[in-house]
């Protein structure tokens, strides 16, 4: 049982007043209960797409968005019952953090007791209890964000959206509240929308995984597809780190200054082959196709990160690998890659 | 003595020079003056005791309270406005709108003469309208008007100032949490320009209690406190009773500004 509600995006796009598109008209549908994030770069439409769907923008003409089927496109956010968390938290300073929390009960008319006593509930389930009596700027950043995502939940919504809500914080933080944010979210079972530009986050909260680039979708897919199987060249470059090789194919073998590789594909006068760097393996020089040398290493405990280069022709390369490896800058190695891990785009 | 702290000296040494002979010391005697009247009594008894003087002091806080309440109102509605909206022409009309802060009081009395007077424009107006002309300068009501006029543009720039710099989203959030226009200002916008509204409405209310210039333009026979301290000193010449009431005046004013910087937590100063 979800109490989540599906939404449907039909041909939503945004032109703001001064003439720019934000957004071209895209068309997403999302179900009930599901997580989708929304991944992209500064200034790809995904928040004028996450305001458009909140009721805080209204799409160009034409655009509509529905929730459970009904159309809401003209309805404004106070009557859409969306839970909404935003990067600066927006907590209200003049309020304490159970004001806070049972502020959208107030204005529904609940009576102080009853609206107290369900935004306890929901605090107590944030582990946020005990600062129920603080004023906000007696708050860290990730109590803020708790208490904004307290405050969103309290409403029951059917839909949470939250903007960039772990940006402000540090990363030790951030990676602990992605997993408690996922934790929370699976067990209410509540349609989320999330937009964020870190693909971390994006590939842990999304079930799906929406890539936006300069106003439009580049990809939708499951995290793993976006992953392994980038559609085109700036998802590929957007997500994760890419290597990229350039030379002519000639009987299942690519050419290139550092070597030859197998590759599966066509015979072709000039092509691309791309793989990422925990798809390579480093052997022996003279061992596997292409031979560089050893430019700098990166230490990274679990893992090392090996910068590649091939001195004449400035072929650069890099490789996550075995961080017991002891390797040495400026030795010759020896490169591999199965031919079942090249992304051909 | 180190060098650090003798160089320290030397240079504050001016400002106390200052502070002793052109400020304490004639408060000093201001305050001194202000105890024994000139028939021997205690002047403050004599204050309390005067329907004159408590008169003027109920009127001049009355008009003050009136022009702070007034300038809060309107300067809240348009500051914020203002503050939400581009247009074009939208520094012009701020610029239009905070120019009477050039005017000294004189001036400012002489526009509500030219408004409100014998030969004013409403006056001209409502004789054509309805054959009797309407004439308000030489009054409270003209006064009242003259203290709009000067206070307007200091509180609407202040309230401007702390509504752009509200959060958006503040705003968002309380709309996504069902909160309707009206609501989104009284629980969340009022609120946090409460200390801007406190700061500038108080130095409104500092301001009209002491301004005397518009008072003194408009008619001579305005009774508000400055006039009456004026009148005391000049015409009667009576020194004690303008001392005292000095004081009442700087204390009230004073107390104002004391409040509002209790409520604000900013730095209050009274201008003007």
């Amino acid at each position: 049982m979800t109490s989540g509600v599906s939404i449907s995006v039909a041909g939503v796009g945004k032109t703001f007043a001064d003439g720019t598109q934000a957004l071209r008209p895209v068309s997403i549908d999302v179900a009930a209960g599901e997580q989708l994030a929304i991944l992209g770069p500064s200034g790809c439409g995904k928040t004028t797409l996450l305001r458009i769907i909140a009721g805080l923008e209204h799409p160009d003409r034409g655009g509509a968005v529905l929730f459970d089927g009904r159309d809401v496109t003209r309805l404004p956010i106070e009557k859409r019952n969306v839970g909404m968390v935003f990067q600066s938290y927006a907590l209200f300073p003049n309020m304490s953090v159970i004001d806070n929390v049972a502020y959208g009960l107030r204005v529904r008319g609940m009576a102080r007791q009853a609206r107290h006593a369900e935004a306890r509930r929901v605090l107590d389930m944030m582990r946020l209890s005990e600062l129920s009596q603080r004023r906000i700027d007696q708050l860290s950043g990730g109590q803020r964000q708790r208490v904004a995502l307290a405050r969103a939940l309290a409403m029951k919504p059917g839909v949470l959206l939250l903007d960039e809500p772990l940006t402000a914080l540090d990363a030790a933080l951030r990676d602990e509240l992605r997993a408690e944010i996922d934790a929370l979210l699976r067990s209410l079972e509540i349609t989320t929308i999330y937009v964020t530009h870190d693909q971390a986050e994006a590939m842990v909260l999304g079930d799906r995984v929406i890539v936006m680039e300069k106003g439009g979708v580049a990809q939708a897919g499951s995290p793993r597809d976006i992953y392994f199987k980038p559609a085109n060249t700036f998802v590929a470059g957007f997500i994760g780190s890419m290597n990229r090789i350039d030379g002519p194919i000639t009987g299942g073998m690519l050419a290139c200054p550092a070597g030859h590789l197998p590759v599966r594909a066509a015979d072709a006068a000039s092509a691309s082959v791309r793989f990422r760097p925990e798809s390579a393996k480093l052997v022996p020089a003279g061992q596997g196709g292409l031979t560089l040398e050893i430019e700098r290493v990166h230490f990274l405990g679990a893992t090392q990160r090996v910068y590649l280069r091939h001195a004449e022709s400035g072929l650069a390369l890099i490789v996550d690998g075995n961080s017991r490896l002891d390797l040495v800058p400026g030795t010759k190695v020896g490169l591999a890659v199965d031919p079942s891990n090249f992304i051909m785009l | 003595m180190t060098s650090a702290t003798r160089f320290s000296v030397i240079l504050i040494l001016p400002l106390t020079i200052v502070v002793v002979a052109f400020f304490l010391l004639p408060m000093a005697e201001l305050f001194a003056r202000s105890f024994v009247s000139r028939n021997g009594g205690i002047t403050y008894a004599e204050i309390l005791a005067t329907p004159r003087y408590l008169s003027s002091l109920g009127a001049t806080l009355i008009v003050a309270a009136l022009t702070t309440v007034i300038t809060l109102a309107l300067s809240t509605l348009v500051g914020l406005l203002l503050a939400r909206s581009r247009f074009p022409g939208r520094s012009l009309l701020l610029a239009v709108l905070t120019f009477p802060l050039a005017f000294p009081g004189v001036v400012v009395g002489f526009l509500v003469i030219l408004l409100a007077g014998r030969q004013g424009l409403i006056g001209e107006v409502t004789r054509l309208a309805t054959g009797e002309k309407l004439v308000f300068a030489y009054s409270m009501t003209g006064l009242l008007v003259g203290y709009l006029y000067f206070s307007i543009p200091r509180v609407l720039l202040t309230i401007v100032a702390a509504a752009e710099k509200l959060d958006p989203a503040l705003e968002e959030a309380a709309r996504s949490l069902g909160a309707g226009p009206w609501r989104v200002l009284s629980d969340i916008i009022l609120p946090a320009l409460r200390p801007a509204m406190l700061a500038s409405g108080a130095l409104a209310f500092a301001t009209a209690m002491g301004a005397f210039g518009t008072a003194f333009t408009l008619a001579t026979n305005i009774d508000v406190l400055p006039m009456v301290i004026y009148t005391e000193f000049t015409l009667n010449a009576n020194i004690a009773m303008a001392a005292a009431l000095s004081i009442v005046l700087g204390l009230i004013t004073w107390l104002a500004l004391a409040i509002a910087r209790q409520a604000s937590g900013a730095s209050v100063a009274a201008a003007g």
